[in-house]
């Protein structure tokens, strides 16, 4: 029979917000496990996201760093049209680009923020995966892997907009699992928990603070990006071939019960 | 190329109901990841299977490898399997609880003793060898329990009663195990199949118009073969996996999606 080996080579992959955080390990990651990889971010004036590309270079891994704001359909095609035009196909794409927004009570957050919110964190996800979507229902195969966030099944507390929108993708991901199978394209969703990147600096750049979050989650720790991108080459793989619809939660134990 | 995060190299494994199906293809595959595996069974060996031949094929991996007969709902062969185990490789890091038996009639008609025998094969004998091994893993502070439950612990499968409720239970003794051992650096997780083609649903696959109309329920278009559970409990056993605790991943082929 033998053992599936998690390889990812000979594969595309495209990572929105590969510029740091996650995604950027995401990408490194998949680089890592045999993939070209494509990532994408909104700023790339700072020169991080070309950082990332290089890093992805070797002789035998090519990559791909493009300008694109997920919330702008004209964006998302170029993106997709680019690294067609670079790799002639997309086997994998990670919808990673997303933002936390500002805490607020529910009855006092404003039209605009939520909009900001919901469009990049749900929209984006909505707009990248129809048009990579496309793409692959041409090849007739394909892995989308979408980043939620335990919030989409529990409230987070003042991000009321944020945790509505990665409901909205855990339900997003099922949709383009069902419409999808028979073209050969599997979805899947990561809910992570609280990670160490820039994003949550808020909740752990204080030792108490840090020391609170961490009492409330059974394997004692936050997570750092490392923990959560081998579960994306994991789907991202074919040893995850029967899998698809589905959420898996990466949250240390944080949200049983 | 085998990615190295999903590497079982030096660790030591048990698999309950080694000797054919699911169980026997998680053992053979984690020997090939690089474990050490035992194997055991309530029928040490019948006219079609033998637990020793697994063993002898782990050998042949160049793993060491070890049969034990256990009836898995009695705690007096549970205590001596894991001594076994002890006394041969002095470390259990995995336990794979997989040794199950199918459940039917529909529930009004069920007698009193085929409920018992349900649920003590399918909750109690995942219960007894947790506890047993979990033992240990306290003390060493580290390890890992998988347990295969079912998509029939999630959405019932028709005329399996006492099969799906001992799979619900199933799924939230994972919840319970890795709350209550997380803090020593303990994982428990599930995996929920949808029907593999075994043993356990022989008569579906001997009836092939029957077998095709409920590959056409599934989205991806076929019932799961046995391989396509490895992939998941070669995941859930490595660090790769490290960060999760107390889920349970669908492998339903979109089923539930």
């Amino acid at each position: 029979m033998g053992a599936p080996t998690f390889s990812l080579a000979g594969k595309v992959a495209i990572v929105t917000g590969g510029k740091r955080g996650l995604g950027k390990a995401i990408a490194l990651t998949f680089a890592e496990a045999g993939a070209d990889v494509a990532v994408c971010d909104l700023v790339v004036e700072d020169g991080e996201l070309e950082a990332v590309a290089k890093e992805i270079q070797s002789p035998s891994r090519r990559s791909l760093a493009v300008q694109a704001d997920v919330t702008r359909k004209t964006d998302v095609d170029n993106l997709v049209k680019k690294v067609v035009d670079e790799f002639g196909h997309i086997d994998i794409l990670v919808n990673n680009a997303a933002i936390l927004g500002n805490k607020c009570p529910l009855l006092e957050f404003s039209e605009n923020d939520y909009d900001k919110i919901v469009d990049t964190d749900l929209k984006g996800y909505f707009l990248c995966s129809q048009a990579v979507g496309k793409r692959m229902a041409e090849q007739k195969g394909g892995n989308i892997i979408n980043i939620a966030s335990v919030d989409a099944m529990r409230p987070s507390l003042k991000s009321s907009p944020y945790s509505a929108a990665k409901a909205g993708v855990v339900m997003l991901t099922k949709s383009l699992a069902a419409e999808l199978a028979s073209d050969n394209i599997r979805a899947n969703a990561i809910a992570p928990g609280w990670i160490k990147t820039e994003m949550t600096k808020m909740r752990w750049g204080d030792p108490e603070n840090l020391k609170q979050l961490e009492a409330t989650i059974p394997l004692g720790r936050m997570a750092q990006p490392g923990d959560i991108a081998p579960v994306a080459v994991f789907l991202a793989s074919d040893a995850s071939g029967y899998i698809t619809g589905t959420t898996i939660i990466v949250d240390g134990g944080a949200s049983l019960f | 190329m085998y990615v190295p995060s999903f590497s079982l190299e030096g660790k030591v494994a048990i698999v309950t109901g080694g000797k054919r199906g699911i169980g026997k293809a998680i053992a053979l595959a984690f020997a090939e990841a690089g474990a050490d595996v035992a194997v055991s069974t309530r029928v040490f060996k019948d006219a079609v299977d033998d637990l020793g031949a697994v063993a002898e094929e782990i050998q042949r991996l160049g793993r060491r490898s070890l049969a034990v007969q256990a009836d898995v709902t009695r705690k007096g062969d549970v205590d001596n399997l894991v001594q076994r185990v002890m006394d041969e490789f002095g470390v259990i890091d995995i336990l794979v609880n997989n040794a199950g038996i199918s459940g039917g009639p529909p529930l009004i008609e069920q007698p009193e003793d085929e409920w018992d025998k349900t649920i003590d094969v399918d909750l109690k004998g995942y219960y007894l060898c947790s506890q047993a091994v979990a033992k240990g893993m306290v003390e060493r502070k580290r390890g890992n329990i998988i347990s295969i439950a079912s998509a029939a612990g999630i959405r019932g499968f028709s005329d399996r009663n006492a099969y799906n409720i001992a799979k619900a239970g199933v799924i939230m003794l994972t919840k319970v195990l890795a709350r209550d051992l997380g803090k020593y650096n303990v994982r428990a997780n599930a995996i929920a199949p949808t029907m593999v083609k075994t043993e356990m649903i022989r008569e579906l696959m001997e009836d092939p118009q029957a077998s095709a109309a409920e590959a056409r329920r599934i989205p991806l278009g076929r019932l799961a073969e046995v391989s396509d559970i490895v992939g998941p409990a070669i995941f859930l056993a490595s660090d790769a996996s490290s960060y999760i605790t107390g889920h349970t991943i669908l492998v339903d082929g979109g089923q539930l999606a």
